[in-house]
């Protein structure tokens, strides 16, 4: 049977690609040592699959389809689209694993979800910024899982929850015996195109923290969904760091770092949950 | 309140030649969309305080991206229209 072996969290700032040349030394240093020991851990796990969580940016979805959640079925993903992406992948594919993409998107059907799906994805920089990070030799497949956090509304924390919670469900029904690694990529605070752009909210990323270090599932929905009215836009992709926490079923949270990095403009942060063998 | 047309303009500018299409064809571009006379018109005019309410914000960093004007400029220029509630929320 498959079974999940860690679960993780980063953020995906376009910056950190489109500026990387020209950050200043101690930013560019910060992501790198950090990026690093995400990777390091990461692939310490030896796992064959990624599931990652991130959101769709204009790039797959626009106002005619715009799906709550959304799973990569497909044996192979088309590489980021984005101009600032194409030195790091240069139109590169990516590949899936339409086993394990199909199971979840079965059983979450099963579950009384209902998900989208997709055989071929664009993979935005939303998941192509993390793992052109973690520097992977041989990139295991990945299973991309989209939410909408683009235009409202949005899944609710509260379902982004249980969304986590199926996942690892539907990993450990599968049948193959794969050793499976979750990660959410986003957040945390960041204001983009709207009148508070720039704006980093660290207290709105300290308590992020303290809820996923410390608070039982009610508690964590019941705070995100109230603070999310009162934060920059980006916060809403701390969604992809609750299904990371469900999938982990709420235990071993770990901060690997935070900071806020006006540079990029985002609360910048990557968190593991340690998951009992 | 969501404007369509709007927002598929600028999402349909995303190509690689958005920027040179923008710039020495944009009346032809506009024709090709339902815009109101009112959009169509902020669009003439990089009219950014009209477009705010009605596109979505990572269309509008794109936009703006498009326009030339980097991180700062994006910024400053959004500020612009900031409200008293969130200029204070903003500043704690």
């Amino acid at each position: 049977m498959a079974k999940l072996v860690g679960s993780f969290a980063a953020s995906h700032a376009p910056n950190i690609a489109r500026s990387w040349d020209t950050l200043q030394d101690d930013t560019r240093d910060w992501l790198t040592t950090r990026y690093d020991e995400l990777g390091k851990r990461v692939k310490a796990l030896e796992p064959d699959v990624l599931v990652i969580h991130s959101n769709d940016h204009w790039i797959n979805f626009f106002l005619e389809n715009m799906p709550a959640f959304l799973i990569g079925v497909g044996e192979e993903h088309d590489g980021p689209p984005e101009p600032f992406m194409q030195p790091i992948f240069n139109g590169c594919t990516f590949p899936g694993h339409a086993g394990l993409g199909s199971h979840l998107l079965e059983f979450a059907m099963e579950a009384d979800f209902d998900p989208a799906y997709s055989h071929r994805i664009k993979v935005d920089h939303g998941i192509g910024i993390p793992l052109w990070r973690m520097g992977f030799d041989i990139l295991p497949p990945v299973v991309p899982v989209f939410l909408n956090l683009m235009e409202e509304p949005f899944p609710t924390p509260k379902r982004c929850l249980a969304w986590g919670h199926m996942i690892r469900q539907a990993i450990e029904a599968y049948p193959e015996d794969l050793r499976v690694v979750v990660l959410g990529t986003g957040g945390l605070s960041h204001s983009i195109g709207e009148t508070t752009m720039g704006w980093i909210d660290e207290p709105f990323d300290h308590a992020c923290i303290d809820l996923f270090k410390n608070a039982p599932d009610d508690k964590i929905a019941s705070e995100l969904a109230r603070m999310l009215t009162e934060t920059g836009n980006g916060g809403a992709e701390v969604r992809s760091w609750s299904v990371a926490h469900g999938a982990a079923d709420g235990q071993g949270f770990e901060m690997i770092d935070y900071i806020p990095m006006p540079e990029t403009l985002i609360g910048c942060g990557l968190a593991e949950w340690k998951i009992a063998a | 309140m969501t404007d369509y047309w709007a927002n598929k303009l600028v999402f349909e500018l995303q190509g690689p030649d958005g920027r040179d299409q923008w710039t020495n064809h944009r009346v032809e571009i506009l024709s090709r969309y339902a815009l109101t006379p009112k959009i169509e018109q902020a669009f003439i005019n990089d009219d950014i305080g009209t477009l705010i309410p009605v596109i979505n914000p990572y269309l509008m960093r794109f936009f703006l991206l498009m326009l030339g004007y980097d991180d700062a400029k994006s910024i400053a220029v959004l500020e612009s229209f900031q409200t008293e509630e969130q200029r204070k929320r903003v500043n704690g």
